[in-house]
């Protein structure tokens, strides 16, 4: 079971003008099986944190640890392709591959056979409730609740155990939003999966187990209604 | 990641079109123009051969006209670096002016044509004297020739006086040099014996011409400059026109030398460049039509190579720039930077061997040798694949972080 640790975590975007402290001494502790919701200003830098949580970017200075393993110490690409998943607002679709062709990708990448690929890939896209008719369908001609859907198949048929969502339901609507919370927090409760998502959606981040705040890259930020648990900050 | 190249090739062939089109046309566009230069440096060679140099040749019994032809190995030599010169120094033939043109006004009564000390008799000078040859440089003065198997001598029979033969058989002409000491206006009077091989009528000024290396050595022991100039002969032949032809030949033309001042010698001249001058008007005006066409297509062979080094580059470039955000969620899902570069070559590299299959196809019927086709193709296709493992590099290198947040 994925614990996700941040120990005195910074980050920072220069460039030869300015220099945007994204990420100021940030420090948690997720765990597994929980649905983990950070909210925050526009530019408060939970984008930014996602990102360095998929190993997008090193840190400048700080640990994140999976498992009680740094990153740091990890094969980059194996992190990314196995370890875990991103999910974007904008699906982040390959756009000429079909639909199942998309979900098959990270596997063949790690080396599945195609036909081990192709079957997961149908289970999960029909858990997900995609029939086969989506199979052969390129992502442009799906819509925004079938495309994110298609992209949470592509997370499950990996062994990664977290998902990282930024915005996942920010282009969707309330009822396809709803179906993909649903997705989600079943993941955390019943597979056991560590789920953290981003949101502005008040709606959303009530089907959080834990709901943190952002601000001006600190985190997590005490609120009067959040119930963090300050594990490592007490 | 072959799995989702195959796939890209396939499905976004329009975007490959472009590529292949640009590679197709590139290759075309060179071949054509390497055609063209081809095209270009054969009429230069049959020029070559073709053209005839107007000789005026005479039996000694009346006038005749005939033309000559340019041999090849002369039009070689053009501008060659004066290094090069070395190496035909025994064919050369130098002026030294003045001072033989005297002493032949004196023996002859007639202004003489120029001496002319045409080759390399110094170690094989045995020269035959040939009845019935003669040579007429203009009414009234004709000369003798002799022959020797490598060289002939034209010399007016009044000045024999002056030649001696020597024991080895070297033809020598006693007489009075005029000379340039180095960094000196004023010509100094030296008396020499000049190796005499022939003679031949200059343009407009008498002078006496010696073998190079004699005169070269003759006159860097005293500390002398020499000035050479281009010959040009009017040439009236016997009945032996073949015999004479191939004599003359070999030195119809001569090495021009250009001077500049000397930067180390205050009024010192010094060698800058030679080559070998062919007098024909025509000819020349022939030759350099060519040479500057041929100069022309150099230029846009270069100029088409840097663009397309540039193109490539270019639309590397563009490619990958608006395809950064599928080439970062590729990153994301796991590819490796390697496969990543891996498969941009081989994206566009596909597309790039369509393109110059394309290409060499439509310029089958181009006449280019196999080598030269061969260097095209190879010359595009390196220099995309330079294009697109650069940009590629370059790309790669940025944090995925931020490729992630760039919108293309
Ligand atoms: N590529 C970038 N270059 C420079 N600054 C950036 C870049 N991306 C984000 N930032 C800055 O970093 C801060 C955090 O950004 P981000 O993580 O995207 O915030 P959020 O997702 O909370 O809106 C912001 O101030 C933003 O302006
Ligand atoms: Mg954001």
């Amino acid at each position: 079971m994925p614990i996700l640790l941040i120990e005195d975590l910074n980050y920072s975007y220069i460039s030869k003008s300015q220099r945007t402290d994204a990420i100021r001494d940030a420090n948690y502790v997720f765990e597994s099986g929980q649905v983990y919701v950070i909210m925050g200003k526009s530019g408060s830098g939970k984008t930014t944190l996602l990102s360095l949580l998929a190993g997008l970017d090193k840190p400048l200075s700080g640990q994140i640890s999976l498992d009680g393993e740094g990153l740091e110490s990890m094969d980059i690409s194996r992190y990314r392709r196995d370890k875990v998943a991103m999910i974007y607002q904008q699906f982040n679709l390959l756009p000429l591959l079909s639909v199942q062709e998309n979900v098959m990708y990270p596997m063949v990448l790690s080396g599945v056979s195609k036909p081990e690929a192709q079957q997961r890939s149908v289970e999960r896209l029909r858990e997900l409730g995609l029939g086969e008719q989506f199979d052969r369908r390129l992502p442009h001609t799906l819509s925004g609740g079938e495309q994110q859907r298609v992209a949470i198949a592509r997370a499950l048929c990996m062994p990664a155990r977290v998902i990282l969502a930024d915005e996942p339901t920010g282009s969707l609507d309330s009822e396809n939003s709803k179906i993909i919370m649903g997705i989600l927090k079943d993941l955390a409760h019943e597979k056991g999966y560590l789920v953290i998502i981003v949101t502005h959606d008040p709606a959303v981040a009530e089907h959080g187990d834990t709901c943190l705040r952002m601000d001006a890259g600190r985190f997590p930020v005490l609120t009067k209604t959040n119930h963090w648990n300050n594990q490592i900050n007490s | 990641m072959l799995f989702y190249t195959r796939s890209r090739f396939f499905r976004a062939w329009q975007h490959g079109l472009k590529v292949l089109f640009f590679c197709a046309v590139a290759l075309v566009l060179l071949m054509y123009m390497q055609a063209q230069l081809r095209g270009q440096v054969a009429e230069l060679q049959a020029l070559n051969t073709s053209i005839r140099v107007p000789g005026q040749v005479t039996d000694g019994q009346g006038l005749r006209f005939d033309n000559l032809s340019i041999s090849e190995q002369l039009t070689d030599l053009f501008w060659s670096a004066e290094g090069a010169l070395s190496s035909y120094v025994h064919q050369l033939a130098i002026k030294a002016s003045v001072p033989y043109a005297r002493l032949a006004e004196q023996a002859v009564g007639l202004s003489p044509p120029a001496l002319t000390a045409l080759t390399t008799l110094a170690s094989d000078g045995r020269l035959r004297h040939r009845d019935g040859l003669a040579v007429t440089f203009y009414p009234d003065y004709d000369e003798e020739v002799f022959f020797s198997d490598n060289a002939l001598c034209l010399i007016h029979p009044a000045m024999k006086q002056y030649l001696e033969i020597a024991e080895d058989d070297t033809t020598w002409l006693e007489l009075e040099l005029l000379m340039h000491r180095l960094g000196e206006d004023k010509p100094e009077s030296v008396k020499a014996r000049l190796q005499v091989v022939g003679t031949a009528l200059l343009e407009d000024e008498n002078a006496v011409l010696a073998p190079y290396p004699w005169l070269r050595a003759f006159a860097g022991r005293q500390g002398y400059t020499i000035s050479s100039d281009a010959i040009s002969f009017v040439m009236r032949d016997n009945s032996q026109i073949e015999a004479f032809t191939k004599q003359f030949l070999p030195h119809f033309a001569e090495p021009h030398m250009a001077y500049v001042p000397s930067k180390h010698v205050p009024g010192g001249l010094y060698y800058r460049m030679s080559g070998i001058v062919v007098h024909d008007q025509a000819y020349q005006n022939a030759w350099s039509a060519i040479e500057r066409s041929i100069t022309l297509t150099r230029l846009s062979i270069a100029g088409t190579f840097a663009m397309v080094l540039l193109a490539g580059v270019l639309l590397c470039y563009i490619s990958l720039r608006n395809r950064r955000q599928e080439l970062a969620v590729l990153l994301t899902l796991g590819s490796s930077k390697a496969s990543l570069m891996l498969h941009t070559v081989l994206d566009q590299g596909a597309w790039v061997v369509l393109g110059l299959i394309t290409g060499i196809l439509l310029s089958l019927s181009f006449q280019v040798s196999p080598r030269q086709r061969l260097m095209m193709v190879a010359y595009i296709a390196l220099s995309f694949l330079a294009g697109i493992t650069l940009t590629a590099w370059r790309f790669t290198r940025l944090p995925v972080i931020l490729m992630m947040k760039d919108k293309a």
